[in-house]
């Protein structure tokens, strides 16, 4: 099974963003943005666009599969 | 790139749904299913059973807990998680209910087993209300408290 990693804290926080603001901005919780940032949520497809768009970083980046 | 233009909430359109407030005090009305077994103890009419149900109503108060949550995608995949489960189990309630009823109710006669339907099928319904919104807030809570 691909392993899954999220490279999302880095980029949010260069962006000056937190948790909850990034939440905000693409419509979901604090506790989700939370759980992704650990690895331990896996977004859909809509969620990862959004969140890639916001941080302006390509979706690649971000959401690695091993 | 505007931000006001991002604010989508999965699967809802450009909403962001909440939860509704209610109190979690209205979990006390829970109580309301000892009605069954006290009137059906104290009148004998096997329809008060029925109100074995009520005991559905404990589910007010994780539903208050969660009171105003912002459904978003983990949300609704938690809460379809849930109730996956809890129909589950209702269902297998009921077919346990059923095998049981055939073989050790229904010698008793007709009215024994029909008053125990009657009861198997309004506790189970308790039972699914109360499970579905219970996993859902303890999954929810769960993963919160593991991060």
């Amino acid at each position: 099974m691909n392993e899954f990693r999220c490279e999302l804290k880095k980029y949010r926080v260069l962006k000056g963003l937190t948790q909850e603001q990034l939440g905000d901005q693409v419509g979901v919780r604090r506790e989700t943005i939370m759980r992704l940032e650990s690895g331990k949520y896996n977004p859909s497809l809509k969620l990862a666009i959004d969140i890639s768009r916001v941080v302006e970083t390509p979706i690649e980046t971000l959401f690695i599969f091993d | 790139m505007k931000k006001k233009n991002l604010k989508v909430g999965w699967a809802l359109g450009n909403q962001e749904i909440k939860t509704r407030t209610i109190s979690k005090h209205l979990g006390w009305l829970g109580f309301l299913g000892f009605m069954g077994p006290i009137a059906y103890l104290t009148t004998d009419w096997t329809g008060s059973l029925a109100f074995l149900v009520f005991f559905g109503f404990f589910s007010f108060y994780f539903e208050g807990k969660m009171s105003g949550t912002l459904r978003d995608e983990r949300y609704l995949e938690n809460e379809r998680r849930a109730q996956g489960v809890a129909y589950r189990v209702g269902l297998m309630i009921i077919f346990l209910s059923l095998i049981a009823c055939v073989n050790w109710i229904e010698p008793y006669g007709y009215k024994a087993a029909y008053t125990f339907l009657i009861a198997v099928l309004a506790l189970d319904w308790a039972v699914v209300s109360n499970l579905s919104i219970g996993l859902l807030y303890y999954w929810d809570k769960q993963e919160q408290d593991n991060e």
